[in-house]
């Protein structure tokens, strides 16, 4: 919702909270001389008001629920990574065992892996469309040198 | 005189031909984005003999050039001859690529694998058609100790986004594949998803799996997958341009309405019995009857829009 990314949060509750105060006193204060004055004013006022404050209350609601929802799902892709690390580290812990080099090499093939990995977001389009993806096939076999490095 | 392209070439030489060919459109899914043409029913597969006599057409007709065979449908793997058929490209030393929806039971891709007749495979997982996650973490398994490529899209509609994105951290962490969050654009592009969406498609497209160190590496021989999208320009003031094609159509360098171009004759699509030039299907078409299967002549262009990779990378020539 556009204006939820220029209205500051504090002025959705006012627009809320005035509309509920002016609700009630329209319906609820007609005895005071002022109130009674502008009465049928202030009900239409106030209910529109009123109207507005709900949307917008609802819109932030929901703001905040996908905000929260795509840190939690950041915070899955950054668990995923970290898991993906830790097999990365087996691997490598292995190849330490026989020699220092080999696990060097493992882990830069890792990173260029997830290097590789990050500038494919760029052409996804491509990807889709391509019969013969050379990414894809090169993606591929970059990430299976994981397991030629593990092995030697 | 402002200056325009006289020729669009590929900076890798192309040294094979493509073929996609839609086999049939029967398909046991219906999903909502995806048209009739793909899934109605009504183009019923083909006698296995004419499939394999049009491959070895094709095949003959590419020279000393490989060729890649891309079957889609409908659902190809719901052909009763489809692991024939690829048995028979394979035998003849060429390549092969299904799209499929990973529905098929477990013992048919037992049976896939044990035939070793699929270079790659595109499985893509359908949350709108309640397709089992578990099934297809099965199915990619079965491939997890041979060199077929298996990739998975899991499409995501945006009423089914939180089943995709759960389906999606399932397979991540049960099976090597090189998995992407497959967005379904309209005619507004990415309109339909909220911000936050979009967001998270960007993040979960191309990741390899943690396990993916198990697979051994293709046995494709790169200059059979060479074309890598790199376009050159050449200028009517002969100044010339390297880049990707993605970026030259990004740039809106795609409007080449009157040019003569060479689609179709590596790379062609097949609808059913069907021929027509790359994805753009510009001129006229052309039957698997036919004596001549690729196209011989350039056609003239009559798009405003060359928007996809594989049709920019055709060779153009200003008339």
């Amino acid at each position: 919702m556009f204006i939820l990314s220029i209205l500051p949060e504090a002025a959705i509750h006012i627009i809320f909270g005035l509309g509920i105060l002016g609700t009630i006193a329209g319906f609820v204060l007609g005895f005071i001389p002022f109130v009674k004055t502008y009465k049928l004013a202030i009900q239409v006022i106030s209910l529109l008001v009123l109207v507005l404050g709900v949307y917008l209350e609802g819109g932030l609601a929901d703001y905040k629920e996908w905000e929260l929802r795509v840190k939690e799902m950041e915070a899955k892709v950054a668990q995923a990574e970290a898991q993906s690390a830790n097999k990365n580290i087996e691997i490598q812990e292995k190849i330490v065992e026989k020699t220092k080099v080999v696990r060097e090499k493992g882990k830069d093939i890792i990173k260029y892996v997830d290097k590789e990995v990050i500038k494919k977001e760029e052409v996804i389009k491509y990807i889709e469309n391509c019969p013969v993806p050379k990414e894809i096939i090169d993606l591929h076999n970059q990430a299976t040198e994981l397991n030629k490095a593990a092995t030697k | 005189m402002n200056k325009f392209p006289l020729t669009v070439t590929s900076v890798t030489d192309q040294q094979y031909n493509l073929v996609e060919w839609m086999l049939g459109n029967t398909c046991n899914y219906d999903c909502s984005f995806c048209s009739d043409e793909f899934k109605s029913g009504d183009k019923k597969y083909l006698d296995i003999n004419v499939y394999i006599d049009t491959c070895k057409r094709l095949i003959e007709q590419s020279g000393d050039k490989k060729v890649w065979f891309k079957l889609t449908g409908g659902e190809p793997t719901l052909y009763p001859k489809l692991i024939e058929l690829l048995k028979f490209i394979k035998s003849t030393g060429n390549f092969t690529y299904i799209i499929t929806n990973g529905s098929r039971t477990l013992r048919y891709w037992e049976e896939l694998k044990e035939a070793n007749c699929v270079d790659f495979i595109a499985v893509s997982m359908h949350p709108e058609q309640n397709a089992d996650v578990n099934h297809i973490i099965d199915v990619i398994n079965v491939f997890k100790d041979i060199d077929t490529v298996v990739t998975t899209n899991i499409t995501c509609v945006p009423k089914y986004f939180d089943v995709a994105v759960e389906s999606f951290y399932k397979i991540y962490n049960s099976c090597p594949t090189l998995i992407n969050l497959q967005q379904i654009n309209d005619e507004f592009g990415m309109s339909k998803y909220s911000e936050n969406q979009i967001k998270l498609l960007l993040l979960h497209s191309n990741k390899v799996t943690p396990t993916y160190h198990n697979k051994p590496k293709s046995n494709i021989p790169p200059k059979y997958t060479y074309h890598s999208g790199q376009l050159q320009f050449t200028y009517s003031d002969g100044s010339t341009k390297k880049d990707h094609a993605i970026n030259f159509i990004k740039r809106g360098e795609d409007n080449f309405n009157g040019y003569l171009c060479d689609a179709g004759k590596k790379f062609i699509r097949i609808s059913h019995d069907t021929i027509q030039r790359a994805i753009c299907g510009e001129g006229q078409k052309w039957s698997i009857y036919d004596e001549i299967l690729f196209a011989t002549t350039s056609v003239e262009c009559t798009r405003n829009k060359c928007d996809c990779t594989l049709d920019m990378i055709q060779h153009k020539k200003h008339k």
